[in-house]
């Protein structure tokens, strides 16, 4: 990374840990009021006014999203995604338990005012007196949720029972599906391919660097889940030889490939022998097995 | 290897130990079970790396339910801190797993600890700042705080894993 590229990087990351460290300051002294109603006289248009504010929070909420967005790696986005689900419904889970535990002894009572100076729990109930009269219990008429949260409510169980149903079926799917023939052909391609790049005098680099990746691709689109800079040598050695691939050469392969890759490579001759009797080893083994 | 997979397992039982006790000494029993829940998910499936995940999942999420719960912030700060670090250490472990001889491993590993620490205390300390310090600011103001810091942060994850990209593209060479 350049230098004015490194310091425009942390200039940003010390002004984002100031920002951050203000707002866990400020977070603590906010107090949020409970929710009032206003009436607001019919013959006041509230269009234009000072009230609608609408679209200033629309704005910061998109701004927000979007900067979630870039936070998040490209390839971790579904999966964050997954995580956020169950822990919104673990803390749901959380709250139910809590309530349920709590009981009635979690509802606040209502405090009562008496004109007796202490109230004494040997006190007849007589003894006491109301300083003002309780309001009579009003009678609670059930009123049923507007039809569009109904739907909403439907929808989203339909939709999380689906999810749920797709997930059983990929798990079973995945665990009983036949197995896929090796792609022997494409490997064998590629080590011809690596073999004779050697036999015309190319770098020894370039060809081991090139037939490790290109295989690792074979081997990706063959699993189809992963990408070519996640699979490791390690993974990619174990794949081989689970294909019925002799251990040695691809070892010595993937060994080259470590060295090349991580500064360890000596420049000789052996070297590019150890890459061409690998190459025409796996190359022969694939025509045995295929 | 081993010195990496032991800090890892006392990184983890820091991180949930500290939390652990803090919901232990305030009562929040329940609390606890999604925390160790997590920890033995991390803990007992290695092997697999999507489950990894899950149990980090879980012990964050726990934590980020005992702030609601009132549990001491002392300790979940420290557990934050140690989950991460067993986060780290646990991914740092799975890269060594991956390359079959490493030169100068014990040096890289120890490197890669006085790194880890200096970010740890960093980020204690930060953390102990913003839980001591008090700032006074209108709602409107911590909202427009808030945008700043998630667009700041965005910025700086954006640029770091294009720069990752761009060195993963430097090394494959051109066929």
């Amino acid at each position: 990374m350049s230098s004015p590229h490194r310091k425009r990087l942390l200039a940003f990351w010390f002004a984002s840990l100031a920002v951050m460290l203000v707002l866990a300051a400020a977070l603590p002294g906010l107090t949020l009021l409970p929710e009032r109603n206003y009436d607001i006289p019919w013959s006041v248009d509230p269009t234009g006014s000072v009230l609608d504010l609408g679209w200033l929070f629309g704005v910061m909420l998109a701004l927000y999203v979007i900067g979630f967005f870039m936070i998040i790696p490209k390839e971790l986005r579904r999966r964050l995604l997954a995580y956020a689900v169950v822990m919104f419904w673990l803390l749901a889970g959380m709250i139910v338990v809590a309530v349920w535990i709590a009981g009635d002894e979690g509802i606040e009572e209502p405090v009562l005012l008496l004109s007796s100076p202490v109230a004494t729990p040997t006190m007849a109930l007589s003894e006491l007196e109301f300083t003002e009269e309780l309001e009579p219990i009003r009678e609670v008429v059930f009123t049923p949720p507007q039809h569009w949260v109904r739907i909403g409510v439907i929808l989203g169980i339909g939709v999380l029972c689906a999810v749920v149903a797709l997930g059983i079926f990929w798990f079973i799917y995945a665990r009983y599906r036949p197995a896929t023939p090796p792609p022997l052909f494409f490997l064998a391609t590629q080590a011809q391919a690596a073999l004779d790049a050697l036999y015309g005098g190319e770098d020894v680099r370039d060809v081991v660097l090139r037939c490790y990746f290109e295989m690792a691709r074979v081997l990706d689109q063959s699993q189809g889940i992963r990408r070519v800079e996640t699979v490791t040598p390690r993974e990619f050695a174990i794949q081989l030889t689970g294909w019925g691939l002799p251990a040695e050469p691809v070892s010595t392969l993937t060994r080259l490939f470590e060295e090349v890759r991580y500064g360890s490579y000596s420049e000789d001759d052996t070297a590019a022998q150890q890459a061409i009797a690998s190459l025409e080893a796996i190359i022969a083994a694939c025509q045995e097995l295929a | 290897m081993t010195e990496v997979r032991r800090s890892f397992f006392a990184a983890l039982a820091l991180g949930i130990g500290a939390p652990g006790l803090g919901m232990i000494v305030q009562g929040q029993w329940l609390l606890l079970l999604p925390l160790l829940a997590g920890g033995a998910l991390w803990f007992g499936a290695r092997k697999r790396r999507e489950l990894m995940g899950w149990g980090s999942a879980l012990c964050i999420g726990s934590l980020g339910l005992a702030v609601w719960f009132n549990v001491g912030m002392g300790w979940l700060l420290v557990g934050m801190a140690a989950l991460l670090a067993a986060w780290d250490l646990d991914v740092f472990g799975a890269q060594l797993a991956t390359v079959s001889r490493i030169e100068n491993e014990r040096r890289l590993i120890h490197a890669h600890w006085r790194r880890l620490a200096w970010v740890s205390v960093a980020g204690l300390l930060l953390g102990a700042m913003g839980l001591s310090l008090r700032v006074s600011l209108s709602f409107g103001l911590i909202l427009v705080t808030a945008l700043l810091a998630v667009l700041g942060l965005a910025q700086v994850v954006h640029s770091i894993s294009k720069r990752e990209k761009d060195a993963h593209t430097d090394v494959i060479p051109t066929p």
